[in-house]
């Protein structure tokens, strides 16, 4: 059930194909598709910015149907940011209007001869000359787009100046900054000329058993919208982090040279970002919380400025890992890099790096076209973005992605960026939190919290309650290693779960214990589809796209030895109040073991045969 | 029925659910309430406010534009319109929608109205 | 009518303590941190900031960093 168009820039041909009931039973769809045909596709020769790397968008198999949150598509190519597995999702209302316009996933490969947008609407899909749009930022396209076509609801997704001119974690927009953020995917558009995808649809998604779904719909919105930490999602969105890490101790401060932050901070509160910035909250398609957040600068040199957010990552990455306590340059960067279509994930970290270098005096403001770089000032945050998009100064090393930088500045300047594969740590310090810190050595697009961070970790939960949850006893305290290969794995099966669902992580058990768990995932797949799946069918599913996503990563030579925390996390934490707190070598190499056993991989991280035999994967490409 | 488009966050729960609910498929196409967009993250709810003056139910040459009794709405009786489509551009809040060889208009689920139970910002009200 | 107590849990030493509805500041038994609570309503008190950041970043500095 529904369809997957294959789609060639060069010649501007569409072949259509039906997914089988068999490919969705073994990978349900969006990012567990995605994988299933990214991994068959493209090897370890191809360049992520050459034409025969392979952009897989998919919707979730949920995405825009009636129920709780199905707003998620994904994004998946060969990385040009770290040169291994590229794949972020959005929210939003693209993923609805693509499905239905009649197509689930679509394979956009090779490269247009001129700048183009996909058309996707009525089951067809038509190309569009998109070299007006060559000065447009990401809202003006959008809005010129519905204007030329004269729908307003049609939905877009597209890049800005910074995909288009090339910058290697550039990444793609929808919406006001709904973003498919991580590992450059954006960069992969530029580099096919494809300049925008818009969606519209009029079709009636196939429900299975729509006076059941009507049911499970209801009973599910009854069921999140009472859950306990509903309403602080609804009022705070993600900025609920920014208090944990900030009155728990666990903030990256100046390039993660520190896990607390000594300038007084008030400022940086949320309360005062909801006081003197908030207008509206909004939304995605199907969910009721409502996190994102709208804001208008009041007054001030930036005044008049309005746009959606700041997301955490916005927050602690120019707020704490860059010394500045301005909300207004805060909120400035955040919408500069929603209009130029920029990586907000790679932008803080790679200016946090360049704050370092420039403090230990490793470039100058000779490398810098004369801007300097101390930390917090508001020039230097909203100066480099500049230098990005221009290619100028930093920003032309920059723009090659952090690790060329590093090669082209050289003096040990890679050792000061901290990572996990290539892309940069998010901007909190996770080494206190053992099943977290796990989950970013291993998850398989690089570091990344959306993959494999177990989120109940800060939470303090009783045994008791991780028992029901996952099924085994995790320890309450964050601290302990023991049993936490069990809560990065069961975090590994909910994500990959609601992410091929096209299911908001937001609304699920992955954020707080009463939200949607696979129990209520099995009920809306049976609504939707006939097909009543068991828990230990959906972990084994979660399991399945986890093991493909492995699989990518060993064909390029990935192996143990990448499956590290950053460096610095040997050493103990200096602030706040468990300071003193680090890995320990020795235990958390017996927990990698743990998690290895666990997944059936061999004590080198790599797949065993058997394990892959169990599913179904043993005939898949390989080394 | 009360709407407050401030309110609205465009979720579009209100349009899912009726849809499910009265046309047994997922397509919020004929939704008998409309959520159009007017800029980014602001809507304009469109839905029928049982007026007491209902222009729509005046023009109807076949009396299946009704009021509701029982309901205090209004409803369309499919045996009895012609699709002539006279109604949809009287009501003066473009709450009469052109459907798939019907005309469509919030019957308010012939008891409560099942978008109020899914609107969280409570932009649509129903006393 | 009396108010129903809330527990709530200390984002420094994470023991769980007692407070009233709408208490605006509280302080753990267990470690002595002052906090400011913040209410989504009734039921649900939320930590939101230690009752003066400077005295709280300063105190919980344990080891100077080297070089």
């Amino acid at each position: 059930m529904g369809r997957i168009a294959y789609v060639d820039l060069a010649s501007e041909t569409v072949r259509i194909e039906e997914i089988s009931n068999e490919l969705r039973r073994l990978f349900l769809g969006g990012r567990g598709i995605n994988t299933h045909l990214l991994y068959q596709m493209v090897g370890e020769e191809t360049d992520p910015l050459g034409p025969e790397n392979v952009l897989v968008v998919g919707a979730g198999l949920l995405t825009g149907v009636a129920g709780i949150a199905n707003s998620r598509i994904s994004f998946s190519a060969k990385s040009p940011e770290t040169g291994l597995l590229g794949d972020s999702a959005m929210g939003g209302f693209f993923g609805g209007q693509l499905r239905y316009a009649g197509f689930d996933h679509l394979v956009i490969q090779g490269r247009a001869k001129k700048p183009i947008y996909l058309w996707i609407h009525d089951g067809r899909i038509e190309f569009k000359d998109a070299t007006h749009l060559s000065q447009l930022d990401t809202l003006q396209i959008q809005e010129r787009i519905r204007e030329d076509l004269k729908d307003p609801k049609i939905q877009v997704a597209c890049i800005g100046p910074a995909g288009r001119n090339g910058v290697r974690f550039a990444c793609i927009i929808h919406g006001l900054s709904h973003a498919a953020g991580r590992t450059g995917m954006g960069g992969v558009m530029g580099s096919k000329n494809l300049w925008a995808i818009a969606a519209r649809g009029k079709t009636a998604l196939p429900i299975h058993d729509p006076e059941k779904l009507l049911h499970v719909f209801q009973r599910h919105y009854q069921q999140v919208t009472r859950t306990k930490g509903f309403l602080a999602s609804s009022i705070y969105g993600t900025m609920i982090r920014l208090n944990n890490t900030r009155t728990q101790g666990y903030e990256g401060g100046l390039n993660h040279q520190f896990n607390m932050m000594e300038y007084g901070g008030e400022e940086l509160d949320a309360e005062v970002f909801i006081d003197k910035f908030e207008t509206k909250k909004a939304t995605c398609f199907g969910c009721p919380t409502a996190c994102k957040h709208m804001f208008r600068v009041p007054r001030g040199i930036y005044q008049g400025m309005e746009c959606e957010g700041p997301e955490y990552y916005g927050c602690g990455g120019w707020g704490s890992q860059c010394g500045c306590s301005s909300w207004e340059t805060i909120l400035e960067a955040w919408n500069l890099c929603a209009k130029y279509g920029l990586d907000v994930g790679s932008m803080t970290a790679y200016t946090a790096w360049v704050m370092e270098l420039y403090e230990k005096g490793i470039i100058t403001e000779k490398d810098t076209d004369g801007l300097s770089l101390e930390w917090g000032s508001a020039e230097a945050i909203i100066g480099l973005i500049q230098q990005v998009i221009e290619k100028r100064g930093i920003g032309k090393l920059l723009a090659q992605g952090w690790i060329e930088a590093a090669k082209a500045i050289g003096r040990n300047s890679e050792r000061y960026m901290d990572h996990v594969k290539g892309l940069s740590i998010e901007c909190d310090d996770v080494r206190g939190h053992r099943a977290q810190a796990l989950g970013l050595a291993t998850a398989t697009r690089g570091a990344c919290h959306l993959r494999s961070r177990y989120t109940l970790e800060e939470f303090f939960l009783p045994e008791e309650a991780t028992k029901k949850l996952t099924g085994k006893p995790i320890p309450q305290d964050a601290a302990v290693y023991d049993g936490k290969e069990w809560a990065c794995y069961w975090t590994e099966c909910i994500c990959s779960i609601a992410d091929a669902l096209g299911v908001c992580k937001f609304m699920t058990k992955w954020l707080s214990v009463g939200l949607l768990g696979f129990e209520e995932f099995i009920e809306s797949i049976e609504a939707v589809t006939g097909v009543k799946l068991s828990l230990e069918e959906m972990i084994e599913i979660g399991e399945r796209i986890y093991t493909t996503e492995r699989l990518f990563l060993t064909r390029e030579g990935i192996t143990r030895k990448d499956d590290i925390v950053p460096e610095k996390f040997y050493k103990p934490w200096t602030h706040g109040p468990k300071a003193g707190t680090r890995i320990e070598a020795e235990s958390f190499e017996k927990l990698l073991d743990r998690y290895y056993e666990l997944h059936g991989w061999d004590r080198n991280g790599i797949p065993k045969p058997e394990s892959l035999k169990k599913l179904g994967l043993e005939k898949e490409p390989r080394l | 029925m009360k709407i407050a488009s401030e309110k609205c966050t465009g979720c579009r729960l209100c349009e899912s659910v009726c849809s499910l609910f009265h046309d047994k498929k997922m397509d919020l196409t004929f939704s008998r309430i409309q959520i159009d967009p007017s800029s980014e993250n602001h809507y304009r709810v469109r839905v029928c406010l049982q007026c007491e003056d209902c222009p729509p139910s005046e023009v109807c040459p076949t009396g299946a534009f009704q009021w509701n009794k029982a309901t205090g709405g209004v409803k369309i009786l499919e045996e009895e319109c012609n699709l002539c489509g006279l109604c949809i551009p009287e009501c003066p809040y473009s709450s009469v929608f052109e459907g798939d060889g019907s005309v469509l208009v919030c019957d308010l689920c012939d008891d409560r109205p099942k978008c109020v139970e899914v609107c969280q910002k409570q932009a649509i009200q129903f006393a | 009518m009396e108010k129903k107590e809330i527990q709530i849990r200390c984002k420094a030493c994470s023991s769980r303590f007692s407070v009233l509805p709408f208490d605006r500041f509280a302080q753990c038994p267990q470690c002595y941190q002052e906090w400011k609570i913040k209410w989504l309503d009734s039921e649900s008190g939320m930590i939101i900031a230690p009752v003066s950041w400077k005295e709280y970043q300063l105190k919980s500095r344990r080891i100077v960093p080297n070089g």
